[in-house]
């Protein structure tokens, strides 16, 4: 009796938890991050605004499974993207960067390692991961120069030769200014 | 022999080993039967819920450090709801019987009223010096045995039960002076 | 015991206390009985100690109430000295947990497969179209940061700031700039 009873309780407890769990999953997850808790975005005006999370993501690698198997392959070890980010003139560039300083503060009190920090007189770029043994479980892009904003959130086990590859590729605009190592 | 049935083995075996040593040490601890009966049940069920974590030949330790504890719990809330303690733990009926006594027929009957007294003065003790003096005095643990069991150096021990016989002395002299003055 | 305390002689109120109780060593038990023989102070102390110790050995030891104990029987074995309730053979039990579980098993796996039906369904193949397209917008946006910060570093003039454990990772993610892919 005492059997079935654990039975129907254990039942009652996988079911909700099956369809309502996935929320707090991602806000559990170590490589998220609230960039709205980080960063003030109330003034700024989003040019892009993109977020995707499962099952939508793991939808978009089943889909591209047949034209790009390793976008699918990196797709599929994800759980959210999020991309962030709005115009700036020079003149804003020193309050942003300011912004960013604080956000960093915050980044690091969360233990993200900041593993890049580029600083020019109108780039500001940290780059941050967040680590689970030998995996990276999250990678956070805070970024500002003199045209443009962005905020990168990407929570998920990250193959981070993919996304550097993958990213050259599906970057804007195209790479001749870059300039290849020695 | 499946593994529920040897944990069931081993725990009747401690529990029958114990149970007496438990309940006689929370009587003399707790100077009150009901409570010492409920702290025996504490420590037997905890014994029930930690048995595979005890390691063989470490039972009669955790019973002796968990039931210490238990009871310095249970003075400590009974401090804190402001009750306080009335010593019903006297020889009653369901005691065994001492030893052979060396003394002669007039000391023993002065022995049997002085016992009660002797319960009521263990109560005054601090915990510390109560609870190690039980374990020598009534449970005829070796000072090595408290000292293992109780994680405590043998010297501390050693002055644990100098102090409290000490402390015995002196609170049975006040007492029987407060008699005689009522007397 | 005298209602006033007895004070012994200094330096032997321990010894006294431990032959009362019989824990002093022979050699010592020996001088300490010749000087009890002398003194009226350390003989009385003595006394008081020993029938404190004969007080103490007739305390006796309790025995726990068979309720307790029957009580305690119950909520751990489940077993009762008094009813005679019918329970199921260990054998029976084993293949009712067994049972049990396949079919948690079974509404696991069902409520899994639903669950992706029904998120499969909830999506369009335009909103699925419109979602790759937003995920290579996101890489590329990712990549170009790091083309941005590759050649930054490469050119050397910058405040860097890289954590030794983690420089593997992004090595590996700008080696494809570097090289070309």
């Amino acid at each position: 009796m005492k059997v079935w009873k654990c039975f129907f309780v254990l039942t009652m407890v996988l079911v909700p938890l099956a369809l309502f769990g996935q929320d707090d999953e991602l806000e559990k997850a170590p490589g998220y991050i609230d960039l709205d808790q980080v960063f003030d975005f109330k003034k700024d005006t989003a040019t892009t605004e993109i977020e995707i999370m499962n099952p939508l993501l793991s939808i978009v690698a089943e889909a591209s499974e047949a034209e790009d198997p390793e976008l699918a392959k990196l797709l599929s070890f994800l759980k959210f993207i999020k991309v962030y980010s709005f115009p700036t003139t020079p003149e804003q560039f020193d309050s942003i960067k300011e912004r960013i300083d604080r956000a960093d503060k915050k980044m690091l009190d969360r233990k993200w390692e900041r593993f890049v920090r580029v600083k020019k007189s109108h780039e500001l770029t940290n780059i941050y991961m967040k680590l689970a043994g030998k995996k990276v479980v999250g990678l956070t892009i805070l970024a500002v120069d003199k045209d443009e904003t962005v905020f990168v959130n990407i929570v998920g086990t990250i193959d981070m030769r993919s996304i550097g590859k993958l990213g050259q590729k599906f970057s804007i605009p195209k790479l001749d200014s870059v300039q290849t190592a020695h | 022999m499946n593994e529920n049935l040897m944990r069931t083995l081993r725990f009747t075996s401690i529990v029958n080993q114990y149970k007496d040593r438990i309940f006689t040490y929370s009587c003399y601890f707790l100077g009150n039967r009901h409570d010492a009966e409920d702290v025996s049940q504490e420590v037997l069920l905890k014994l029930w819920q930690h048995l595979d974590e005890i390691r063989i030949g470490s039972a009669k330790a955790w019973i002796l450090i968990t039931t210490r504890n238990l009871c310095i719990d249970f003075v400590r809330r009974r401090k804190r709801r402001g009750q306080h303690v009335t010593c019903s733990a006297a020889i009653d009926s369901e005691s065994e019987p001492a030893g052979p006594a060396e003394l002669s027929p007039l000391e023993m009957a002065n022995a049997s009223s002085l016992s009660e007294q002797i319960a009521k003065a263990l109560l005054q003790l601090p915990e510390t010096q109560r609870g190690v003096l039980i374990m020598r005095e009534i449970q005829d643990l070796s000072y090595h045995d408290i000292s293992n069991a109780l994680k405590l150096p043998l010297n501390t021990v050693k002055v644990y039960i100098l102090r409290g016989r000490m402390a015995l002395r002196e609170i049975l002299a006040k007492s029987l002076k407060a008699e005689l003055h009522d007397a | 015991m005298p209602d006033t305390l007895e004070k012994p002689c200094r330096g032997l109120s321990e010894q006294i206390m431990l032959y009362a109780f019989n824990e002093l060593g022979f050699w010592r038990r020996r001088k300490l009985k010749s000087h009890l023989r002398r003194c009226a102070d350390c003989s009385a102390t003595y006394q008081d100690y020993r029938l404190l110790n004969a007080g103490i050995e007739s305390l006796g030891k309790k025995r726990l109430p068979e309720l307790t104990l029957q009580h305690v029987l119950l909520r751990t074995l489940g077993a009762t000295a008094t009813s005679k309730s019918v329970r199921p053979t260990p054998v029976v039990r084993k293949w009712g947990i067994a049972v049990a579980g396949v079919l948690l098993l079974l509404v696991a796996a069902a409520i899994w497969q639903t669950t992706e039906k029904w998120n499969h369904r909830q999506y369009s193949q335009a909103e699925i179209q419109n979602a790759k397209a937003e995920v290579q917008t996101a890489l590329g946006m990712v990549g170009k940061v790091m083309n941005r910060t590759q050649a930054t570093l490469a050119n050397q003039a910058v405040t860097q700031n890289i954590a030794r454990p983690v420089w593997q990772g992004l090595e590996m993610a700008l080696k494809p700039l570097m090289h070309g892919g």
